[in-house]
């Protein structure tokens, strides 16, 4: 299947841009091709907003790993054998 | 007269059998029951209503309550059953089959269970059966885990139990249909059944069990784990709690515990599992907003979950099968060395299908329940389950497979897996999942025509 393609770190990241790109370019052919549909779907306010998917999900992963870390580090986490110790 | 027979039956009395048979035989007969049971529910699809009812004790028993929902629920544990049991086709001790199949059956027990007092029976062999695929692990960790699980599903039990007697008293009637909900202490019935049923679903606070026991199970038994308890649960939650306003808020609070908890976690199997929590949330939002969108999404994302969840656990199964380790500060290199990249890209399909990629099962049903809350004017809801999806992707599309296939920040020129005496390669024929994979895709082509019409209210 794919066992013959090479995949490096290079090749990921390339990916994983040409994927952002196109989600963008989707999210903004549809707000502006469709005005009236688009006003019609949309439930709610930052919908409108072009590109909101991927700032929203930009946003969304840092704000995950920083609270997701802070807490563990802070408060929630113990160490890995913290059971067999205890 | 009936032409079917009920489908748990084929499994739970199929199981007595599978001790007696041997090698090749038993291969083959393992694989014939889920297959079985599929041409049975497929004989099923064309009758409704109630069968194989049994007097008891001035009550009727109801075996075989036959709609769309228990339908699509029966569908999907069945062909579930059978890619699991596809995968676990190695497994030399008869123990963990027969376990299997009773949690099969049960499970299948449930769904069709017209009663309460049927459904509680099922209930329970389904938390004693899947106990069993814990403790095969015969791990220290394993037993304690076992023991803990199986603590935290006879308090639930118990708690159903409670509940059931209670309503029977209240109403005199042992059918299981949708409750009565309101607050005071003449609601204290429904009150239970909720608490039993949510323990099974995993809502928070009443989670731990699942992050704690599925990790230790066995490598094939943690498969048959992730489908059938908690989708049940979310079964049971249609029929008997939709609609129930809280249940919004515990599954968006789920659906974002599940993906902070998974952040922090170094163990695999235990990240996947904390995302089996964080889906389920998704599945309990939407049953409680209760509007036909938001149920047909519930009951899609439960259908897709099972298939892609359980791809997930195939995938990583394989790769504790095959290196012995189940750390990412132990893992790395599994791909740039060529030692499984078959592995990598059946994963992957699993984890694009969980991220809701389109073109794979979960973009129809996440965007179903989703669409749902917009739907429904939840605008805190719909941030807090997109965040989760957002989380999701983040640990399930590029943490998991990043650290287990590729490199590791320090260390990115060794592999990490040593090859001194044992070969790392691909699993056997049988642990390479292929059907699912194609379930999860196809699926995203139908769109959502096989998935409407199934809630209760829609009078089916």
């Amino acid at each position: 299947m794919g066992m013959g393609i090479k995949l490096e770190q290079k090749h990921l990241f390339g990916i994983l841009y040409v994927c952002l790109a196109a989600s963008i370019l989707a999210d903004v052919l549809v707000k502006f091709h469709g005005q009236a549909e688009a006003q019609a779907h949309t439930a709610f306010l930052w919908q409108t907003i072009p590109g909101f998917s991927a700032i929203y999900g930009f946003v969304g992963c840092v704000l995950i790993i920083v609270v997701s870390k802070s807490l563990g580090h802070l408060w929630l986490q113990r160490e890995e054998d913290y059971y067999e110790k205890h | 007269m009936i032409e079917w027979v009920h489908p748990g039956l084929i499994f739970i009395l199929g199981a007595l059998l599978i001790p007696v048979l041997k090698g090749r035989w038993k291969k083959i007969y393992l694989l014939l029951l889920p297959i079985a049971a599929l041409i049975d529910l497929l004989y099923m699809s064309t009758s409704r209503g109630v069968f194989w009812r049994i007097p008891l004790l001035g009550y009727e028993l109801v075996f075989g309550r036959v709609d769309q929902l228990s339908l699509v629920f029966g569908y999907v544990f069945t062909i579930a059953a059978f890619c699991m049991t596809l995968y676990a086709l190695h497994v030399k001790e008869d123990g963990q089959h027969v376990s299997a199949f009773l949690y099969v059956g049960s499970t299948l027990g449930v769904v069709f269970a017209g009663d309460l007092f049927t459904l509680y029976l099922f209930w329970e062999v389904m938390a004693f059966s899947s106990l069993f695929l814990i403790w095969y692990r015969k791990t220290k960790a394993s037993s304690e885990a076992g023991f803990r699980y199986i603590m935290v599903h006879i308090f639930g039990g118990i708690c159903l139990l409670a509940g059931i007697i209670l309503h029977v008293q209240n109403t005199g009637s042992i059918a299981f249909n949708s409750f009565n909900w309101g607050t005071g202490w003449g609601y204290l019935p429904s009150y239970l059944i909720f608490l039993g049923f949510l323990i099974n679903a995993a809502v928070p606070p009443l989670h731990a069990w699942l992050a704690d026991a599925y990790p230790e199970a066995t490598i094939t038994g943690a498969v048959f784990l992730t489908a059938f308890t908690t989708k049940s649960a979310i079964y049971v939650l249609i029929r008997g709690f939709s609609g129930v306003e809280i249940l919004i808020w515990l599954g968006a609070i789920m659906a974002v515990y599940g993906v902070i908890y998974a952040v922090l976690e170094n163990d695999i199997r235990r990240l996947l599992a904390y995302h089996i929590i964080s889906q389920v949330g998704y599945m309990v939002c939407g049953v409680g907003i209760g509007t036909w969108m938001a149920i047909d999404g519930s009951i899609a994302h439960a259908f897709c979950h099972i298939l892609y969840k359980a791809l997930l656990f195939m995938g990583a199964g394989v790769v504790i099968e095959m290196t012995g380790r189940s750390k990412f500060t132990e893992l790395g290199g599994l791909y740039k060395y060529k030692y499984m990249p078959l592995t990598f890209w059946l994963y992957m399909i699993g984890a694009f299908s969980i991220s809701g990629f389109p073109l794979f099962n979960g973009f129809v049903s996440k965007t179903m329940v989703v669409e749902a809350l917009a739907m429904a004017e939840l605008p805190i809801v719909w941030l807090q389950l997109e965040g989760a999806s957002i989380g999701t992707f983040l640990h399930t599309g590029l943490k998991v497979p990043y650290l287990t296939w590729f490199g590791r920040r320090d260390k990115d020129k060794e592999p990490v897996v040593e090859s001194k005496t044992e070969v790392v390669k691909e699993p056997p024929k049988n642990m390479q999942q292929w059907v699912l994979p194609h379930f999860c895709a196809y699926l995203s082509v139908c769109i959502r025509k096989p998935f409407t019409g199934y809630s209760p209210t829609c009078g089916l």
